[in-house]
């Protein structure tokens, strides 16, 4: 059989062997390549994942009117988000509840869009308000954290200029900082409202960072 | 008649059946995930994975090192700490000399847990391949293997009474017969270089190297440490040295030793600025002290050569437990790599 196959000259060339092997070498290196990234991109989701369960486990243990101070580790581009009940630009994922999300950020993409898709992930809770934004503190001028939550509606100003305002909230999304470095967060919950705040502290020079008072706090 | 040189069609059909069979088995290796191995095993794997693959695919090699959550109580939770996460618990018995032995070594035997994971300093773990993570080489780059919380439930005179550096020095890690200084040096050093350890609390005044104090928060009742690996990459030990003044005050009080023949060589920085006094040629592996739990916090270190596939480089593996807070972690670590 093999003679006969070989009387007919169907022997390949000597070269093909190593063309074969080379392309079922490239096909394994381009598999285990794509299994590399998504093994790097799955890696950053189950972290967000895993964050946002953090941060609920943090919330749910905080007792009403209670104010905590959590640390976290970041995820580089992504974000934190609260949304309440009653807005209508919530994403979907929400159903009819309040939540909070994590989302990556996309210039592409609204904050509902980016929290709609693959790379968003939410967790319901059961309180009818929820607020997120980082306060900044533009003025020389010192402010507890206990008087912010006093009156936290007086500081819900979006975008405001700088030098209009002394105290403001800067944006609904907090930003995860580069590095995926450590960042601090600070909550308060009532029976029907959550406040996520991020206190900013690349806002101005140490010297204006509030005080934190340690009583009250978890 | 086979034509001269020509390959066998009978040789090509078993050798491509056994390439594709290979890339099969292959795929369903990758396919289990390493789902039946403990996290630290995970992460030794994906350590020793990232520091042997060539540089060009080092960035796309995960790191799976899931920070550990450590409990330390006498009957509580830790929810303060850790709500909400999968944490370790650990319970501690006795009052004061015993309880604050059984924290040290719960400390220490972490802090040499990272130590081995990490390849005890000597693999190189972010470089070459740094843009591909996004991470900026000249900075710091850290895991956090580990945070420790000590619940409310122990008192502040137990942990007063915490002093790790001494345990490591005076104890034995069990399996080795020798102490943890001797395990961290691979048996190089088995006593500190006491002369050289400045103060005792380097959180006193320490200064970079322009001069400027740097000040770290000494919120007394802190209760929660994170055990700290960071690495750094360059080829002059001088730019790595103004670095970790730059991003790691704490490590600039610190004594480095070079276990050269069993004895402990010395010294490598001056802790108040001045820079460089004496760099040996060998590598450097050393430790250090400074507060924590109001005691001390150990911390070791190693410079030299990377062990590594590519092209052989330089740079310091640094490992310390830190206070969780965002002032004191962000001082030491601009970059985090690593599972949260």
């Amino acid at each position: 059989m093999i003679k006969k196959i070989n009387k007919k000259g169907d022997s390949l060339p000597p070269e093909a062997l190593g063309v074969i092997v080379a392309f079922l070498g490239l096909i394994l290196i381009g598999i285990a390549g794509y299994k590399l990234l998504n093994a790097s991109l799955d890696q950053e989701s189950e972290n967000a994942k895993r964050l946002l369960e953090n941060i609920n486990g943090k919330i749910e243990n905080l007792k009403e009117d209670e104010i905590g101070r959590f640390t976290f580790r970041g995820i580089e581009g992504w974000q934190l988000t609260a949304w309440s009940k009653s807005d209508a630009n919530r994403p979907d994922k929400c159903f009819f509840e309040s939540c909070i999300c994590i989302c990556k950020s996309d210039n592409n993409l609204d904050r509902k869009e980016e929290c709609q898709s693959k790379n968003g992930f939410c967790k319901n809770i059961d309180i009818e308000n929820s607020f997120s934004g980082n306060f900044v503190n533009y003025k020389n001028d010192l402010i507890s954290i206990e008087r912010f939550f006093e009156n936290p509606e007086k500081y819900d100003v979006y975008d405001h200029a700088l030098g209009q305002e002394k105290y403001y909230i800067a944006g609904r999304e907090i930003f995860f900082p580069k590095g995926n470095s450590i960042f601090e967060i600070i909550a308060r919950k009532s029976k029907d409202k959550l406040y996520i705040i991020k206190w900013d502290y690349e806002g101005g020079p140490e010297s204006i960072q509030p005080p934190l008072p340690d009583y009250n706090l978890k | 008649m086979m034509k001269r040189g020509g390959v066998d069609v009978y040789f090509i059909i078993p050798l491509i059946a056994a390439v594709v069979g290979f890339g099969i088995i292959l795929y369903f290796i990758m396919q289990l995930q390493l789902g039946g191995y403990a996290e630290d095993e995970v992460c030794k794997l994906s350590v020793l994975g990232r520091a042997t693959s060539p540089d060009i695919s080092k960035g796309g090699v995960p790191l799976k090192c899931t920070t550990k959550k450590i409990c330390l109580t006498k009957g509580g939770d830790c929810s303060n700490n850790f709500a909400g996460e999968k944490t370790e618990n650990f319970k501690i018995s006795g009052n004061g000399e015993e309880a604050a032995k059984q924290i040290a070594k719960i400390s220490a035997d972490a802090m040499l847990d990272c130590w081995r994971m990490m390849g005890e300093g000597k693999l190189d773990l972010f470089g070459g391949f740094s843009e591909s993570l996004l991470l900026d080489k000249k900075k710091p780059v850290c895991v956090i293997c580990s945070r420790i919380a000590i619940d409310a439930s122990i008192s502040k005179e137990v942990l007063e009474k915490v002093n790790i550096n001494s345990y490591m020095e005076n104890n034995n890690v069990d399996e080795l017969g020798a102490n943890y200084i001797s395990a961290f040096t691979s048996g190089g050093s088995v006593n500190y270089a006491k002369k050289n350890i400045v103060q005792d609390n380097a959180f006193g005044e320490l200064k970079d190297a322009s001069g400027k104090v740097v000040s770290f928060n000494k919120n007394p009742e802190n209760r929660e440490m994170a055990i700290v690996f960071s690495q750094i990459k360059s080829d002059k030990y001088e730019e790595i040295l103004d670095s970790i003044f730059k991003y790691g005050g704490t490590v600039a009080g610190l004594t480095f030793l070079s276990p050269i023949g069993g004895a402990a060589r010395y010294i490598f920085l001056n802790p108040y600025g001045a820079g460089l006094v004496a760099v040996g040629t060998a590598g450097y592996a050393g430790y250090g002290a400074y507060n924590i739990w109001q005691g001390q916090l150990a911390a070791v270190g190693h410079c030299g050569d990377f062990v590594t596939n590519d092209e052989a480089s330089k740079g310091c593996s640094l490992m310390q437990g830190i206070n969780y807070n965002v002032k004191d972690i962000n001082a030491v670590c601009p970059q985090i790599q690593g599972n949260p």
